[in-house]
């Protein structure tokens, strides 16, 4: 993997951005960016991240979240916790917040729940002694109350604060008092009073909220993988094709929506194609398709065979299925027995005919590129086990010639690499191309040309590596491993420059 | 339960089971219709469970097994129409009276 250990040792650090500034931004030090690893293998070059997108550990964005938090303090001289909550309601952007609560900040302040705690008046003591949960006489010293004044003992306290850490989860940050009329928000402060054993997990909680709601970082897709990519600035956000390379776990991702690289397909294309992959409306433009309803009682036919004489099953009706007429007007009159030539562009049947041979052909185009989509996919999973046996290969060629080198072996490894990144391009190819205008004639032309082109050497590629060692032709891989890379970034480059047209 | 004067279900009697777990009140008691004694409505499976938010994330410590009742008898009360949930064929098949943690509730204003 090309993503190179030394990225670690860099440090970022926030101390030279400017307190007032847009704090939607981070900026990192600019000399901080590694220059790409020149022994890394050419073929990945591609799915090398983008200057100045970083993997972090997620403890080192709490000084940023700290800083937030400090601003906000001071600005609204309001307590920490209460920031907290109120940055949390406004996607921790200090710029939004302050604009709704110069506002109007006491409608802000009770819709987030901190109203009592941002204008501390003296709560009424209440009368009853005995907690309201539990209904134990309440001592001096054992009872605790947020600023709203409602008064449990420490022990419910204690409970409800560990369930709702416990079973909330990471939505624990937003509950509420226990009591069942008020809306002020639980904080760090009860949380540390209460249960101070699980103050950490609440700030965990409170910092992957923070995470989750910067629009500039996003949570590693790795399994159980505690990094976070963080982009430059908003502009390398919105760019498509932000690959994000984690160091901890090996995973790329999209930097945009967290899926797999995707290149050439759009984030967006791609969230339709696996919605559309997902839920089963292709079965029912399959049934409009190759169904029709009977014309009495609407049950829906399927004609896999025989004539055009249709007796419907359930309600015994006898129709003809061209023109959905009934079968005792069909005779002469209509090209003889078992034939209808009848078309009646008047009749509103027609519209269902319509509909149905539209969605014949969309789901024809769908499924055009799904299966197309979908072999790729398995091919790739294919090459990314073969991957894994690799090394295997790599050892026993190397032990079958004399004198070779490790270095001379490890061509096998860069082909195969090729292979899954090809594949997985070739994948996201045919959700592109599912999605363009087909008004885009000239670009179509020109997108498939090179999609046939990189599919041919692709499989190419695919055979001379899977060929058995004693008749592995080392030149003929390197070079074709060349061949293939070239066409890969000729594609992403066609499209790059035809996405206007797309869009 | 008896359902509520000039409402749908008037004079009709229903059964439940109120179970109070060990964390009562922390966490909401499990509360379901038993079978043979149950309305037809919207927010009730076949299984007895009720889609009620005050049974899963709406609960306070502060309420009582007093305002789940009332909150049941609510929601029979202002039904206009006897008909299952929309999703009851996904869910009849439980076992009724779970914790009702991550549930979507049909309507949060009932």
């Amino acid at each position: 993997m090309s993503s190179s250990a030394e990225e670690d040792e860099y440090e970022y650090d926030y101390s030279d951005e400017e307190v007032g500034d847009d704090d939607s931004g981070m900026d990192w030090n600019p000399s901080a960016i590694a220059s790409e690893n020149p022994n890394a293998a050419p073929t990945m070059m591609y799915v090398h991240q983008k200057k100045g997108i970083r993997i972090l550990p997620a403890n080192e964005l709490l000084p940023e979240m700290k800083r937030r938090l400090k601003d906000v303090t001071e600005i609204l001289d309001i307590s920490p916790a209460a920031a907290a909550v109120l940055l949390r309601a406004h996607n921790w952007s200090k710029e939004q917040l302050c604009e709704v609560f110069y506002a109007d900040s006491e409608k802000i302040l009770k819709k987030c729940g901190v109203n009592h705690r941002c204008n501390p008046k003296l709560p009424p003591k209440s009368s009853d002694d005995n907690c309201p949960i539990c209904y134990d006489e309440m001592k001096v010293g054992t009872k605790m109350a947020m600023p709203c004044g409602h008064e449990f003992c420490l022990d419910c306290w204690h409970d409800f604060c560990v369930n709702a850490i416990k079973q909330e989860g990471p939505s624990c940050v937003y509950s509420t008092c226990p009591d069942a009329s008020c809306t002020e928000c639980l904080t760090e402060v009860e949380v540390e009073t209460a249960c101070p054993d699980y103050l950490q997990k609440f700030q965990t909680f409170q910092l992957r909220n923070f995470v989750q709601s910067n629009t500039l970082t996003r949570w590693c897709p790795g399994i159980g993988c505690e990094r976070i990519a963080c982009a430059p600035n908003a502009s390398a956000m919105e760019q498509e094709g932000n690959v994000a390379h984690c160091d901890g776990c090996c995973t790329s991702f999209c930097l945009i929506c967290g899926e797999e690289p995707h290149a050439p397909s759009g984030c967006k294309d791609l969230a339709l194609w696996n919605e559309k992959c997902r839920n089963e409306s292709e079965t029912a433009n399959w049934i409009l398709a190759n169904t029709k309803s009977c014309p009495k009682c609407a049950s829906r036919i399927e004609k896999n065979q025989g004539c055009n004489h249709i007796t419907c099953q359930r309600c015994k009706h006898d129709f003809c299925w061209i023109c959905l007429q009934e079968w005792s007007t069909h005779g002469a009159n209509t090209g003889g027995y078992y034939k209808c030539n009848k078309y009646d562009s008047g009749n509103s049947d027609t519209a269902d005919q319509s509909d149905a041979a539209k969605a014949k052909r969309e789901l024809d185009r769908y499924l055009h590129y799904y299966k197309r989509f979908h072999a790729h996919s398995e091919a790739q999973t294919f090459a990314k086990k073969q991957l894994n046996e690799t090394e295997n290969r790599m050892v026993r060629l190397q032990e079958s010639s004399e004198n070779a080198k490790w270095s001379d072996v490890e061509f096998l490894k860069t082909a195969n690499e090729q292979l899954v990144e090809c594949r997985r391009v070739l994948k996201y190819t045919y959700v592109y191309a599912y999605y363009l205008n087909s008004s885009a004639k000239m670009q179509k032309e020109r997108f498939e040309n090179h999609q046939e082109m990189l599919e041919k050497f692709t499989e190419n590629l695919s055979e001379l590596s899977e060929k058995p060692l004693d008749q592995m032709d080392r030149t003929e891989v390197v070079n074709t491993t060349r061949v293939v890379d070239r066409f890969m970034k000729n594609i992403l480059q066609c499209v790059d420059e035809g996405m206007d047209i797309h869009l | 339960m008896v359902g509520a004067k000039n409402t749908i279900y008037e004079g009709e009697v229903f059964k439940l089971r109120i179970m109070f777990p060990p964390q009562y009140p922390t966490v909401p008691p499990s509360v379901y219709f038993l079978k043979g004694n149950m309305p037809t409505h919207e927010h009730v499976y076949t299984n007895g469970d009720i889609c009620l938010s005050l049974l899963g994330k709406d609960w306070r410590p502060t309420m009582s097994a007093q305002s789940i009742a009332v909150s049941i008898l609510s929601i029979l009360s202002s039904a206009g129409s006897k008909s299952l949930p929309m999703d009851n064929a996904q869910h009849a098949t439980n076992k009724p009276g779970k914790y009702q943690k991550d549930w979507v509730y049909h309507d949060d204003r009932c």
